[in-house]
């Protein structure tokens, strides 16, 4: 269960570069769901995942995460909760260290990680079925460092690393966004697969509509900072991207309401 | 395949040359659309220079056919190559499709049955052109107004009441409310609301959703649950075909409705549009708040959540049902109807209300046009799309905007001042 309540944050605040990025977000996600954030650039739903892993400290409000009051650790000590992936297929990976390696790394992530640590042959041959239940042919090339990979294949190792340890909750920021269409659509079954089998309470932001309609069971669309639709339930099940795209079109209309518009509809709409 | 156009009076002829295929057929169909729309209701098509034609060729031509004669156009084929005369006869469209152009002859323009035109005659009042179809008068329309537009605005009371009103076949009207009534739907789940010849729809609550509507079947008679809003029963008994006078040209709301005003010689007006949209602008509540917070409901950001509205051109090209009141002696007028009628030009003595429901394209025959049986044909057999407050947007920055129409048909009818009834809670 993660709990965000009354979440605030500006960032350069008093200065002409001022952005509120977010104003009072509350968001209840209920364990083992698939909450899809969207939201127009700017909207706040990178900055709202942000906040959740604790990139930068809130100027108010609370995420409770799983019972423990997360709001005041710092990243690195929610890491040990949440695991995530980034739109850069470069990020998230050491890439000099081979595959196994870095799973190594993952499966040891909130213990203690000293120099001692080894790859021991058993170990091995559990990361080597890990690898291979992907069905991306990976498990002969574990061996070979992460900068042999392309895009697709170094994202689908970043997930199974954040899933190794099972986390509390899974932040995907976009991370097919950055691969070809054919890599990104391999990625986006590969998650659905993942998440289902580890019933793992997960955020995604996208960009896709696509996704977003057709994968997770609720989504949330972003608008300045704040939600300004929540779609779950039956009407998630039933929702097409062009219902998504038209509740952009939505938003986008009701920004052009300004000050001259609202003062020609009070002396002349009702 | 190439479609070159030639008109001759009444008469478009469409040359085709090259190959009739599936691709071209898309082609030839949006020809026939765009001449339709443009007022050409006699096609000869002559296919001398056409080598080949597919099955999608000849559904093209039997569809053009139909939507022609649908139209209470003619339509036909000619000369064909001798291939295209092969395939015509080898799949018995022959008789169906060709027409020997001294056939063609001079389209009789038919009456059609449902409407007994007494009188007809052609009139040009500033640059709309129009053609009036009468049908004697009988008994004057009636015009009912319910509740107040600006006691809603100014309303101290938290719970506002709504009327119900039934719309039969002979009634017309527009206003605020819902379909649904306030006990049934829980939560007031109001919108745009418009109604003609028993048909009443209403708005969706945002304009991603589609809205919503009932109509008249063997007993049952659609009700609105209006918060405000106007009922006209009665017949129209003039129907005034209008165009602009220049083809690129439109024609704003407010504009058509004064000149059949005028050229009617009536002060206080019910009418019905039907129209090819050039960009209709309007507005659509969301849901219903003013009640709980009065005026400040129109500040920014607060009215974004109750209210939608874009100062934005949309539905291009498609059919607006359009139904409304005008009068040109405001200050003469019953006091709630005052309240619901807004400017329609710069001269306050001159002022109207229209809501409009929104429809895909559909062509509309020449001449007369039974409106009954249409507006039910249209509501059964096409999709509606939006309801609409149509607005007339003036600020003193942008200047006037206003919803603009190519084309059409409007109906138009007295209001005798004593036939107004005001209803109040």
């Amino acid at each position: 269960m993660l709990e965000l309540k009354g979440i605030f944050k500006t960032f350069f605040p008093n200065t002409p570069n001022e952005v509120r990025a977010l104003r009072g977000v509350d968001l209840r996600i209920t364990p083992g769901s698939w909450v899809n954030i969207i939201g127009t650039n700017g909207s706040g739903k990178s900055t709202l995942l942000n906040a959740t892993a604790g990139t930068f400290p809130l100027d108010q409000g609370e995420i409770i995460l799983d019972g423990n009051r997360i709001t005041r650790w710092p990243e690195h000590r929610r890491a040990k909760l949440i695991g995530r992936v980034f739109q850069d297929p470069f990020s998230g990976t050491a890439p000099s260290m081979t595959i196994a390696e870095n799973l190594a790394l993952a499966a040891r992530r909130g213990q203690a990680r000293g120099l001692g640590f080894a790859l021991r042959t058993g170990w091995r041959n559990d990361l080597r079925d890990r690898v291979a239940a992907m069905g991306l042919g990976l498990e002969d090339k574990i061996e070979k460092p992460m900068d042999t990979l392309s895009g697709g294949q170094r994202q689908s190792i970043t997930l199974l690393m954040a899933g190794l340890v099972r986390p509390s909750l899974l932040l995907l920021d976009e991370h097919t966004a950055a691969l070809d269409p054919k890599s990104a659509d391999k990625i986006i079954e590969l998650t659905g697969k993942f998440i289902a089998e580890n019933q793992l309470t997960t955020i995604m932001v996208t960009h896709s509509m696509q996704q977003a309609a057709n994968f997770g069971d609720r989504i949330i669309m972003m608008h300045q900072g704040s939600i300004c639709h929540d779609i779950s339930g039956l009407q998630k099940s039933r929702v097409r991207a062009s219902d998504l795209i038209a509740k952009f079109d939505e938003v986008r209309r009701s920004d052009q309401l300004d000050e001259s518009v609202a003062d020609m509809l009070r002396s002349n709409y009702v | 395949m190439e479609i070159v156009k030639n008109s001759s009076g009444d008469l478009l002829e469409m040359q085709l040359s090259g190959s009739f295929d599936n691709e071209s057929s898309v082609h030839f169909r949006e020809s026939i659309e765009e001449s339709a729309r443009a007022g050409w209701h006699r096609i000869l098509v002559d296919l001398g220079n056409v080598d080949y034609i597919s099955s999608a060729g000849l559904g093209a031509l039997v569809a053009a056919r139909k939507n022609i004669l649908t139209l209470n156009g003619q339509f036909g084929v000619h000369n064909p190559s001798a291939f295209v005369a092969k395939v015509l006869m080898l799949t018995k469209l022959h008789d169906m499709l060709i027409v020997a152009p001294s056939d063609f002859h001079e389209f009789e323009t038919q009456a059609t049955t449902t409407l007994d035109v007494s009188s007809q005659r052609s009139a040009r009042v500033g640059s709309v052109e129009m053609e009036i179809f009468s049908v004697p008068s009988t008994e004057p329309m009636k015009c009912s107004i319910f509740g107040d537009a600006k006691a809603l605005q100014n309303s101290s009371t938290s719970k506002s009441t709504s009327h119900g009103v039934s719309f039969g076949y002979d009634s017309y009207g527009l206003g605020l409310g819902a379909l649904a009534s306030q006990s049934a739907s829980g939560e007031n789940q109001y919108g745009e609301l418009v109604a003609v010849s028993g048909t009443v729809s209403q708005s969706a609550p945002t304009s991603s959703q589609l809205p919503d509507y009932s109509i008249v079947r063997g007993e049952f008679t659609p009700t609105a649950h209006f918060l405000y809003g106007a009922k006209m029963e009665g017949h129209f008994s003039s129907l005034i075909r209008f165009n602009h006078s220049d083809p690129e040209a439109r024609i704003t709301v407010s504009e058509l409705v004064q000149c059949c005003m005028q050229e009617q010689g009536i002060r206080t007006a019910a009418c019905v549009i039907l129209a090819d949209c050039a960009g209709l602008l309007g507005a659509q509540m969301k849901h219903w708040n003013i009640a709980d917070s009065g005026e400040s409901a129109f500040s920014v950001p607060r009215i974004r959540d109750w209210l939608s509205y874009c100062p934005e051109h949309f539905h291009q090209h498609k059919l607006a049902l359009i139904v409304g009141v005008a009068t040109l002696d405001h200050a003469t007028m019953p006091s709630a109807l005052q309240s619901f009628l807004r400017p329609l030009s710069g001269n306050s003595q001159q002022t109207g209300h229209f809501h409009a429901a929104v429809f895909p394209y559909r062509a509309l025959k020449k001449r007369t046009i039974d409106l009954q049986s249409f507006v039910h044909d249209l509501f059964e057999e096409s999709e509606i799309q939006e309801v609409l407050h149509l607005l007339r947007d003036v600020r003193p920055t942008t200047g006037e905007t206003e919803s603009e129409l190519q084309s059409g048909a409007c109906w138009i009818e007295p209001i005798d001042p004593s036939r107004i009834t005001e209803v109040s809670a």
